[in-house]
């Protein structure tokens, strides 16, 4: 399975790109995508799957999903 | 393809206030007040003098995100409209970012659903700013949520 996995501000400048493709494989997680990418699970981080907001870090993922990886919102 | 008439924008280009009051002013004759919030860049911060702040967004889960911030106020709030538009591009310090507009029959919803709506936008949309540093050499990353104006 494939997961599409996008970084937004501090995060993008942290891993140096701001899209990547990880494969993986069944019974995936957020968590598991997050440790491939050897980025710490944290308060400080929101993460996103299919465009929604996900709170749960044991969040399923399947093939061909979006993961997004984003710091807190700062706009206004 | 977002148009002017619509009341949720995300663009890069600047926007004219008293347009987009007016917009909104002549969808409603039952309109007995008009409140506005204008968010502007300014050139300083804890970081230092700022000469600019980038912006940059999740575009598909932020148009989501400020259809439904729309949604949530006209339920939320005694009001008739609400327009939001949000600049996602390189502002330079003075200019203009982000305007609220919310029109109801009565001033006290139309301040309250003004304020809400621009406190929760910098919680819920995808949104996220970057300060140009005028006297440092590199990119001031801001990752912590802007304190309410």
């Amino acid at each position: 399975m494939s997961i599409q996995v996008l970084f937004f501000g501090v995060i993008a400048e942290q891993q140096k790109t701001k899209a990547l493709t990880i494969h993986g494989e069944d019974g995936m997680t957020v968590a598991k995508v997050m440790a491939k990418l050897g980025i710490s699970p944290s308060k400080a981080l929101l993460i996103a799957v299919n465009e929604q907001q996900q709170h749960d870090i044991e969040f399923p993922v399947h093939d061909g999903d979006e993961v997004a990886i984003m710091p807190p919102f700062s706009g206004g | 393809m977002q148009r002017s008439t619509d009341h949720v924008r995300i663009q890069e280009e600047d926007f004219s206030m008293e347009a987009e009051v007016n917009a909104i002013r002549v969808t409603s004759q039952r309109i007995g007040g008009i409140a506005t919030f204008l968010g502007c860049a300014r050139d300083f911060s804890d970081n230092g003098v700022v000469s600019a702040i980038h912006f940059e967004q999740y575009a598909s889960m932020a148009e989501t995100a400020m259809q439904d911030l729309r949604k949530q106020a006209l339920q939320k709030f005694d009001i008739i409209e609400v327009r939001i538009i949000h600049r996602v591009t390189t502002v330079v310090a003075g200019e203009q970012i982000v305007l609220i507009v919310v029109a109801a029959e009565h001033r006290a919803s139309a301040f309250d659903a003004c304020r809400w709506v621009i406190d929760t936008l910098k919680q819920y949309v995808p949104i996220w700013k970057k300060e140009v540093c005028s006297d440092i050499p590199k990119l001031c990353f801001d990752a912590t949520p802007t304190p309410l104006h």
